[in-house]
């Protein structure tokens, strides 16, 4: 197997702006390109687009705008996943020979259309994501006493977390605030969310070979797993997320590391609920004690979990999310996040999932 | 329109079992998802059980399961007082862009 690196990342200031998905995209490769040495478009083999945008061939829109010839050029759709789906088949292209250098680019506009999957008919007309999400958060509640308290802490430390992040776009809110927002359901509140906004990040991977042009500080994917238990939402166990734990699984064995080694996370917090749940289908605490540990995490301002702001502090552009999650556990390792730092981290994790936790992929990457 | 679609239209939640290994394949499709055979459709069978509930604006919405293997959302009328695995049958359903129906506890 060669070894296969995250050479550089960048991430473009996420907000509600109307900006086309081509300027989103070429926004962020230009970044990429000027801070990165010695990347010249002549090195690039591949070029992978992350978005749900209903727009053709961008991926070699971009390569042309960008002045890349590519060998590999294509988008990819996975809804929520978008982002570490492209991360993971730019890996496989590296892996398999077909590419030393590939740019992976997520783009996502406000308005995305891949917020909602009319396709699942098993939703009724219930298809807002704010359903999923209320079925979970009611099911977690019944099964192991999880509070509001316990979700409004999740929505607290992200937004406190994402005020050191100068990509994010939303505000600090208290505990308080959180809890007195608009309820929306029976068991979500406003502010219990994550919201779609508009923004992009990219990612240049590069083999082992050659990964030294352009960076003294790589970092290295170690482990990939990835799951898709089905598209339909009602399929879901209530209180466990099986593709996580299965995609988790993988990307442990492959990388031999345990839960316990992980010193910083990027975990899909869609709703503080997944947050809660994500923890505990990844290992990192036992089942139904989710809420206690981000509660502590929050008091003793920990900011091992999302440190970013994860998707509630920092917006939640879909194709764009995967990548940015990648490149912030990239900039911790490197020790590059300033006031986000998680001292010392050498083992990150990001967990990323699409339409209710129906697929999921989880990458380990340490320096 | 497929076949489900037309038929809640009418009223009526129908399932399709696959007459070679006469498994339910849901969500429904144009043939089976175990083994590729064709569907016979038929009337689900109820009652079916409250998996999970919710609400919005006095609304209850719930997860409903019905055969151990179609599980579909929809809002239940009356009282709010329910629990995982009351029975329920369902009271209504339509179609119009997408399904709806309306679930009652026995």
């Amino acid at each position: 197997m060669k070894k296969i690196a995250i050479a550089n990342h960048c991430t473009t200031k996420f907000s509600v702006d109307d900006i086309s998905i081509e300027s989103l995209l070429l926004s962020a490769t230009k970044l990429l390109f000027e801070q990165t040495k010695n990347l010249d478009q002549k090195d690039i083999d591949a070029v992978l687009v992350s978005t749900n945008e209903n727009k053709k061939y961008l991926s070699s829109v971009v390569a042309e705008m960008s002045g890349i010839t590519p060998r590999i050029s294509h988008s990819v759709e996975s809804l929520c996943n978008s982002g570490t789906n492209s991360i993971v088949s730019a890996y496989s292209y590296i892996q398999a020979g077909l590419a030393d250098v590939a740019l992976v680019v997520g783009a996502e506009r406000i308005n995305s259309p891949g917020q909602v999957l009319n396709w699942d008919v098993s939703r009724g007309e219930f298809k807002h994501p704010i359903f999923w999400g209320s079925m979970f958060t009611k099911a977690h509640k019944r099964k192991f006493g999880t509070t509001d308290e316990h979700l409004a802490y999740v929505s607290a430390k992200n937004h406190k977390n994402a005020q050191d992040n100068p990509t994010a776009y939303t505000k600090h809110y208290s505990i308080d605030e959180v809890m007195s927002s608009k309820r929306l359901t029976d068991d979500l509140r406003l502010l219990d969310c994550s919201r779609p906004c508009t923004g992009s990040s990219a990612i240049l991977l590069a083999s082992d070979d050659v990964v030294k042009k352009f960076t003294d500080s790589p970092v290295w994917i170690a482990g990939i797993g990835q799951k898709t238990t089905s598209a339909s939402f009602t399929k879901n166990d209530l209180v466990t997320l099986e593709s996580t734990i299965e995609a988790a699984s993988q990307a442990y064995a492959m990388s031999k590391i345990k839960p316990a080694q992980i010193d910083v996370a990027e975990i899909h917090d869609a709703f503080t609920i997944c947050e809660l749940m994500v923890l505990e289908d990844l290992g990192i605490v036992q089942k139904g004690h989710a809420g206690k540990y981000v509660m502590d995490l929050y008091n003793t301002n920990n900011k091992k979990i999302n440190p970013r702001g994860g998707l509630i502090g920092s917006g939640h552009p879909l194709g764009a999310t995967g990548v940015a999650q990648v490149a912030e556990i990239a900039c911790q390792l490197k020790g590059n996040a300033k006031k986000r730092q998680v001292d010392g981290a050498k083992i990150g994790l990001v967990q990323n999932m699409s339409a209710a936790a129906t697929s999921s992929t989880v990458l380990v990457m340490r320096t | 329109m497929s076949v489900f679609e037309s038929e809640l239209k009418k009223g009526k939640f129908v399932v399709g079992e696959c007459s070679k290994c006469q498994k339910i394949t849901w969500p429904p499709n144009d043939f089976c998802s175990n083994c590729f055979g064709s569907l016979s459709w038929r009337s689900v069978k109820e009652p079916g059980i409250v998996v999970e509930y919710s609400s919005k604006d006095g609304r209850i919405f719930c997860m409903a399961e019905f055969e151990g293997a179609i599980r579909v959302m929809g809002t239940i009328s009356g009282n709010a007082d329910l629990n995982p695995g009351q029975k329920i049958r369902i009271a209504s359903c339509s179609f119009d862009e997408y399904p709806k129906i309306t679930f009652a506890s026995e």
